[in-house]
């Protein structure tokens, strides 16, 4: 398990850098002068020269490239344009709320698609079975940015009980959770049934049954843990787009986080800002991939002696 | 509903679609630019039969030229992911060395970001509107087919028709273009069928946070997002819009299911929602 570790970790790192690079040469490679874009047409030349000078933007592409990595390495994400505070500090206020956000959506998905999973998995084609298949259909089809509002509709007029808006009251975080977790809960339902009815006729089922177990725990413990897989593979893949996706229901339902920070810096060429949060997403996106990978492992020991 | 009906349904959605967004200039009945602050925010009507916004424009006129947006955003994005991809996949699977290291390199680290990430990261460095959209949303999408064709490349190149062609002195550009290309073009094809619904997706994802084509030009993620705005008073807004995309995501998928189960029953695979 250790030498897959490391060897799994040592792989990150290429694919990091891949990515940096990436980012970096996106950054040069905007049409004209970058600090004349942040400035604007009439601002002091003094002005120019400065930012240019903080930018590195006068220095060759090599040393800028170096230099980009090494204020990296030491979490200097640069200043923002807008509001001249560092760029770690405006992430640091604004990530955990996405990262609450995106976590809530994350279990509420795990919670709800393995029970479902598991019931409809016992008996394919019964009525409980057609109403998960309904539920993942409808929820495959519907991005959240179309739940969002409809659930935001149907808690403001016809079921007020629960805070549509922003983040400050203690109920603030489940419609926004709900929205963001509704698709990839329909997904990983689908996931863990199809897994699950792969795992029907084994014979070690039989086994446990023989044992005199209760069907419900064959289900929940024998044929659940072997059915693991493709589900922390799904959920490792997604839980990047899950943390992106919460940009969309952020916007609906006024929650402060990434997505206002992003879409802001955006609209004012604030490119640090934007930088440090691309890179914020994608590392949380390879992180969570690396994540899936190694609990892969874990929980299946013929993974590491691939 | 039956399979033949669902899909029915779906291309008679997508042909309406289709003759909606190529006629719209003449079916609107108004300008969609047209501001008329006098009647903002109205219910259906028979002046307006979909109500106006907050500016008091027509919504019928706006959703018709807005799919006529999406419409061509998706197509445009789709062909051109299409094309690039399909090239460099079978470039960089047949000639192989540093091209392909380079380009699987690229591919993997597109493959382990968000979609969504990715469009915005490059719609916020290049620009705002149609041709950054579609760059945006072509860049994203070409990945998935540069992967197949590369696949495709590696396993054709050592066939016997390439190496006759080979042999009888022919060079890579004809080899690439005249053996590989018509080789893997179906598969790819039914691959291009499935992917149309994501490209739409994040088409109305990147308009609902105004990183679409820009205002006063109407999309249809722009009208839902200034719908959310004022969903309480016009809750109308915001549906009109909300069930166009959901109706152009159906219609896409179940096309998207159907071609493959047509041609290749086996790559059938639905886009996932986020």
């Amino acid at each position: 398990m250790r030498r897959y570790a490391a060897r799994r970790l040592l792989l990150f790192i290429p694919t990091m850098l891949g990515l940096l690079t990436i980012v970096f040469f996106l950054g040069r490679a905007l049409p004209g002068d970058p600090a004349e874009l942040m400035l604007g047409d009439n601002a002091a030349p003094e002005a120019r020269a400065a930012l240019r000078r903080e930018l590195r933007l006068d220095e060759p592409m090599g040393s800028q490239y170096v230099g980009f990595l090494h204020d990296l390495l030491r979490g200097d994400l640069g200043t923002s344009m807008r509001t001249r505070r560092p760029v770690s500090e405006e992430l640091g206020l604004a990530f955990p709320m996405t990262a609450e956000l995106g976590g809530a959506a994350l279990l509420l998905a795990c919670a709800a698609a393995f029970p479902l999973g598991l019931i409809s998995a016992r008996r394919p084609g019964s009525v409980a079975d057609r109403l998960v298949g309904t539920f993942t259909t409808v929820g495959l089809s519907l991005p959240s940015f179309l739940i969002g509002p409809l659930l935001l509709l149907a808690f403001a007029v016809l079921w007020p009980i629960l805070p549509v808006s922003g983040s400050d009251e203690p109920g603030s975080l489940i419609l926004p959770a709900v929205t963001l977790s509704l698709p990839l809960a329909a997904v990983l339902t689908r996931v863990v049934r199809a897994s699950l009815v792969q795992e029907k006729g084994r014979d070690y089922l039989q086994c446990a049954r023989m044992k005199g177990l209760s069907e419900s725990r064959v289900y929940r413990v024998h044929a659940l843990r072997n059915a693991l897989l493709p589900p922390i593979t799904v959920l490792g893949l997604q839980a990047g787009a899950v943390l992106t996706g919460a940009i969309l229901a952020e916007r609906i339902f006024r929650w402060p986080g990434m997505g206002s920070l992003v879409i802001t810096a955006i609209k004012s060429r604030d490119y640090p800002v934007v930088q440090g949060a691309v890179i914020v997403f994608a590392l949380a996106a390879l992180l969570s991939s690396l994540a899936a990978d190694l609990v892969y492992a874990w929980a299946d020991p013929r993974v590491r002696y691939e | 509903m039956s399979e033949t009906r669902r899909k029915g349904l779906a291309l008679g959605f997508i042909a309406l679609w289709a003759a909606a967004a190529l006629l719209a200039p003449l079916l609107a009945p108004y300008p969609y630019a047209a501001t008329d602050l006098s009647s903002r925010l109205q219910g259906p009507s028979a002046r307006h039969l979909l109500g106006t916004d907050d500016l008091g424009r027509d919504v019928l006129s706006r959703a018709l030229v807005g799919g006529r947006v999406s419409l061509a955003v998706t197509s445009v994005s789709l062909a051109l992911a299409l094309v690039l991809g399909t090239l460099l996949g079978l470039l960089s699977g047949y000639v192989g060395g540093i091209l392909d290291m380079a380009a699987s390199r690229l591919v993997d680290v597109l493959l382990a970001l968000p979609g969504l990430l990715v469009a915005i990261a490059l719609v916020a460095y290049v620009g705002r509107g149609f041709a950054p959209l579609v760059l945006a949303l072509s860049c994203t999408a070409w990945v998935g087919y540069a992967r197949m064709a590369r696949s495709l490349a590696l396993s054709l190149r050592e066939r016997d028709f390439v190496l006759a062609s080979r042999a009888a002195g022919a060079g890579p550009a004809h080899i690439l273009i005249r053996h590989l290309l018509p080789q893997a073009a179906p598969i790819l094809a039914v691959q291009a069928a499935a992917g149309g619904a994501g490209v739409l997706l994040s088409e109305a994802g990147l308009s609902f946070l105004g990183l679409g084509v820009q205002p006063p030009h109407p999309s249809w993620g722009e009208m839902l997002a200034s719908g959310c705005d004022v969903l309480l008073e016009a809750p109308h807004l915001a549906l009109v819009p909300g069930l166009l995309i959901f109706g152009a995501v159906w219609a896409l998928n179940v096309l998207g299911e159907s071609v493959p189960q047509d041609l290749a029953p086996e790559r059938s695979a639905r886009v996932v929602a986020l």
